[in-house]
């Protein structure tokens, strides 16, 4: 366990500096130790790559955390804010927060339509999980709060007399970090990890929650508590993220599944290597978007999208038993 | 080989027929608009909605898009409530009778090819890639509006533009046109066409339109960002990239100039307007 955090660990803080390393301009580690920076890459090197790496790994380690927590609350290994709808409502929020000009009072409006978004997501997920809970019948449930979301979000948008509010939109649906600033990262920040801090103090009641609920409740875990401890952390967190990054998809799918062979089954012991383990995901896939060949920067969301689809579609073969 | 000859020569007369009965048809189309002046006009596309409400008379209008409309235009559709602001659907569009139909480049294929088994005329401009291209368009609008009075005020102005010497403070200057999300204009596109007029060197060096980082901007060193701003986006994401903290820190010389966006979504008359006052100040 300590083991796999340590490499985790090493592995976040080498990307971080590959990705503080890399861009367009000569503005990485060396120049900065050597103090042979112009002011030029100073600002580059503090304004720009700085908030981005940044905001790479708290946004990784928000998904991949949250994509662990419900995945161990709702014991669906296909759990995950993006497929169950969550994303999509931190969309739809910070998309009403951005027509209805409320945005002009302030850069934090943005987050905090992304949190209720969230949020209202979240509680809709949870009350179908109370009255179903087939595998089955949450993805369906996921799948269909996606497209009420997207069918609002297209709503809002039709009513739009502004062009450039689809464009927006489309591009803010891609999900990047590109050019985000330090004042972003600082509005989201206390977010993320406030809600990051809200789903690792479940980690002991999940655990419990293996054993079956009656069993959890005999050991005094209050279930009702945890599941609003996990869909708050959740909304909190995925909200924030969501509000200044845009949709990222499938990272809370995919890293518990690749965390989980080195620390077993128990998805208390699986959060915090979670949050490492999207992050470095996040980071080292935002460095890829940077190298990589295409003429314009490849978005951090298609690529993860691209990534996450296929695997999606693996473990839904692989759980077909449990699915019918 | 004879044979083949002549299949050949036969179908070159039936290709040569089919021209002549296309230009025919075009100037006959033409011709009956010029002879009496469309009489309702509708706009399909946001920036021929700008040269019909700017050259027609407003009992000429029946309906344009709802998107957004330059200062002028909107003024013009305010004191006529009788122009319908349209979405894209047929019923919609025939719901206003209308004589000819103006489309541009990305006007919807499917509703076009409606519209013409519908035997609506369809008029298509293409997007001006500078200033003369701007002049062409006019004198089509005009022309087919009989408004050719009204479309020579403009076209002079135009013209004036088109020969300007670029004499201006900036003359010289590397500049960028800089909007959301770090979308950039390079060579033939009418944001190059006025950098140029203004005496500015565009530093973005792709075809048409491109994005770039705020780090790859600040590589170019830019001594003049010309800025596109749109109000109902503040504080998005995408429009705080315009003013990243990093682009000041990084080029504290660096001069703003702000267009607003519908001056160069569209080049119409406001363009015109906009571009002859920033030379005006950058002269005085």
């Amino acid at each position: 366990m300590k083991k796999i955090n340590f490499i985790l660990g090493t592995t976040l803080a080498g990307f971080f500096l590959i990705s503080l390393q890399n861009g367009a301009l000569d503005a990485g580690i060396g120049k900065l130790l050597t103090g042979k920076m112009s002011s030029a890459e100073s600002a580059v090197f503090w304004h720009l790559r700085f908030p981005r790496s940044l905001l790479a790994i708290l946004v990784g380690a928000a998904l991949g955390l949250s994509g662990a927590a419900m995945q161990g609350l709702l014991r669906n290994p296909l759990a995950e804010s993006s497929v169950l709808g969550i994303s999509s409502g931190a969309v739809l929020g910070a998309m009403i927060a951005l027509y209805s000009g409320l945005t002009v009072w302030g850069i934090w409006i943005l987050p905090l339509g992304g949190f209720f978004g969230a949020l209202a997501a979240a509680a809709l997920v949870l009350v179908f999980c109370f009255r179903h809970t087939s595998l089955l019948g949450l993805i369906l449930a996921g799948t269909a709060l996606n497209t009420l979301f997207f069918a609002l979000s297209s709503l809002l948008l039709s009513f739009s007399k502004n062009p450039y509010a689809v464009l927006e939109v489309i591009y803010w649906q891609m999900g990047s970090f590109e050019n985000r600033t330090l004042a972003q990262t600082a509005v989201v920040a206390p977010w993320i990890i406030l809600g990051s801090w809200m789903l690792l103090r479940t980690g002991s009641s999940l655990q419990l929650l293996t054993l079956g609920e009656d069993v959890a409740r005999s050991s005094g875990v209050s279930v009702s508590k945890t599941m609003r401890q996990v869909i708050m952390g959740t909304a909190v967190a995925v909200g924030a993220a969501v509000s200044v990054c845009g949709l990222i998809g499938f990272v809370g799918l995919l890293v518990p599944h690749l965390v989980r062979p080195w620390v077993g089954h128990d998805p208390g012991k699986l959060l915090f290597p979670s949050a490492l383990a999207g992050a470095v995901f996040l980071l080292m896939a935002d460095t890829f978007c940077r190298f990589s060949v295409f003429p314009v920067e490849l978005k951090i969301g298609v690529l993860t999208a691209l990534l996450g689809a296929p695997f999606f579609i693996y473990l839904a073969f692989k759980t077909k038993a449990q699915l019918t | 080989m004879r044979r083949q000859n002549q299949e050949l020569r036969t179908k070159n007369q039936v290709s040569f027929l089919r021209i002549i009965f296309c230009l025919g048809s075009w100037f006959l189309v033409l011709g009956s608009f010029s002879a009496h002046g469309a009489e309702r006009i509708v706009s399909l596309n946001a920036c021929t909605d700008e040269l019909l409400l700017q050259l027609a008379l407003p009992e000429q209008v029946a309906g344009v898009t709802r998107f957004n409309h330059s200062p002028q235009s909107s003024e013009v559709l305010n004191q006529n409530p009788h122009i319908s602001k349209l979405s894209s659907d047929v019923e919609s569009i025939m719901k206003t009778n209308p004589s000819v139909v103006l489309a541009g480049p990305f006007s919807n294929p499917l509703l076009i090819n409606q519209l013409k088994q519908l035997n609506i005329p369809i008029v298509h401009l293409a997007v001006p890639g500078n200033w003369s291209d701007l002049d062409k368009a006019v004198g089509q609008v005009s022309a087919l509006l009989k408004r050719v009075p009204a479309g020579e005020v403009l076209q002079k102005k135009i013209r004036e533009l088109s020969r300007f010497d670029g004499q201006t403070r900036w003359q010289g200057k590397r500049a960028v046109f800089w909007s959301a999300a770090g979308h950039v204009s390079g060579k033939n596109t009418f944001e190059n066409t006025v950098l140029t007029t203004l005496g500015l060197i565009n530093v973005s060096e792709t075809e048409g339109y491109a994005f770039l980082s705020v780090e790859k901007l600040i590589q170019l060193k830019p001594a003049v960002i010309i800025v596109t701003q749109n109000p109902e986006l503040k504080n998005s994401w995408s429009h705080e990239t315009l003013f990243h903290p990093a682009l000041k820190k990084a080029l504290p010389k660096i001069e703003y100039l702000h267009i607003p966006e519908e001056a160069v979504s569209c080049a119409s008359e406001y363009t015109v307007e906009v571009v002859g006052k920033l030379i005006a100040d950058a002269k005085a």
